[in-house]
């Protein structure tokens, strides 16, 4: 059975709420790197997605591309704070246009510490 | 020599002339036979219409893999002419902004995938243009970023090969598309 938390889902467009042209890893590399979306962006809507009980869903698509040590970045550091099975548990992703990325964000969460 | 080739031919025109000539005037060579054989009519008329379908059949199916050729071509020739000028551009330079190998990369992947999925129902080869691009953007990656601009000097020569080598995947996939289709 469908319960409404199930239905009702928090989500984060990295091209509308974050950067259209993402960068690299760190801030040393320049403007929306990995570390800053996983600051700005996804740690407090992946919080919040917690805290409501929802799942959080992120589109991938829409962007100029995203490099893999943007995606190893953010998605590590969830890993290290969240734990990576939990934390792919709680993930829904949507990459129409590239469905490797999701893979990449699976090897990035399997990197993590815990 | 010349005048002797001309006799010659001037001779053999004369004689093929005039043996058409009487030919063609025995006019009584031309009788038709006006009385019908049912059974070889029936037989004519099969064949016709059999003759007839077998050339339908095969333009219809001429303008289907046409069709399908033209829409292949023409998407790989822009993949493939973006791809060339990034190239073009990496090869005469030693530092180029990250986001436009992303973009370039992320188009070949997208579209690759379509490719994949057509080219596998024509039981072609599998190609690797996915794994080439995506080693092709971790050198860039591995090379000094600031402000988004990757000075990949230091591994130009790993991002030259890994260049031909996608190369020579897109002239791969090429010969298969010809091939193919």
């Amino acid at each position: 059975m469908l319960l409404l938390n199930d239905l009702v889902m928090i989500e984060i467009n990295i091209a509308k709420d974050f950067s259209i042209a993402t960068g690299a890893r760190y801030y040393s590399d320049g403007k929306f790197s990995g570390e800053e979306f996983f600051d700005t962006t996804l740690l407090p809507k992946y919080e919040e997605a917690i805290g409501n009980g929802v799942k959080l869903k992120i589109i991938l698509d829409g962007t100029d591309g995203l490099a893999s040590s943007f995606l190893n970045e953010a998605f590590r550091k969830l890993g290290d704070k969240f734990g990576s099975e939990s934390a792919w548990s709680n993930l829904i992703f949507v990459s129409n246009e590239v469905p490797g990325y999701i893979n990449k964000i699976k090897e990035a969460l399997g990197e993590s510490k815990k | 020599m010349k005048a002797k080739n001309d006799y010659i031919s001037l001779s053999i025109a004369v004689l093929v002339g005039s043996l058409a000539g009487y030919t063609a005037s025995q006019f009584r060579f031309f009788k038709i036979d006006t009385t019908i054989n049912v059974s070889e009519t029936i037989v004519a008329v099969i064949t016709i219409i059999i003759g007839l379908y077998i050339a339908s059949s095969l333009q219809k199916r001429y303008n289907q893999n046409q069709n399908l050729y033209n829409y292949l071509i023409t998407r790989f020739d822009t993949l493939w002419n973006d791809f060339n000028t990034l190239n073009d551009q990496v090869e005469a330079s030693d530092k180029i902004e990250l986001n436009r190998v992303t973009k370039m990369v992320r188009d070949i992947q997208r579209r690759n995938n379509e490719f994949k999925k057509l080219l596998d129902q024509l039981n072609s080869v599998e190609n690797n243009l996915t794994d080439l691009t995506e080693k092709y953007l971790t050198l860039f990656e591995k090379s000094l970023i600031k402000e988004n601009i990757t000075y990949y000097d230091g591994n130009k020569a790993q991002i030259t090969e890994q260049g031909k080598k996608i190369t020579a995947e897109f002239v791969s996939i090429y010969k298969c598309i010809n091939d193919c289709v």
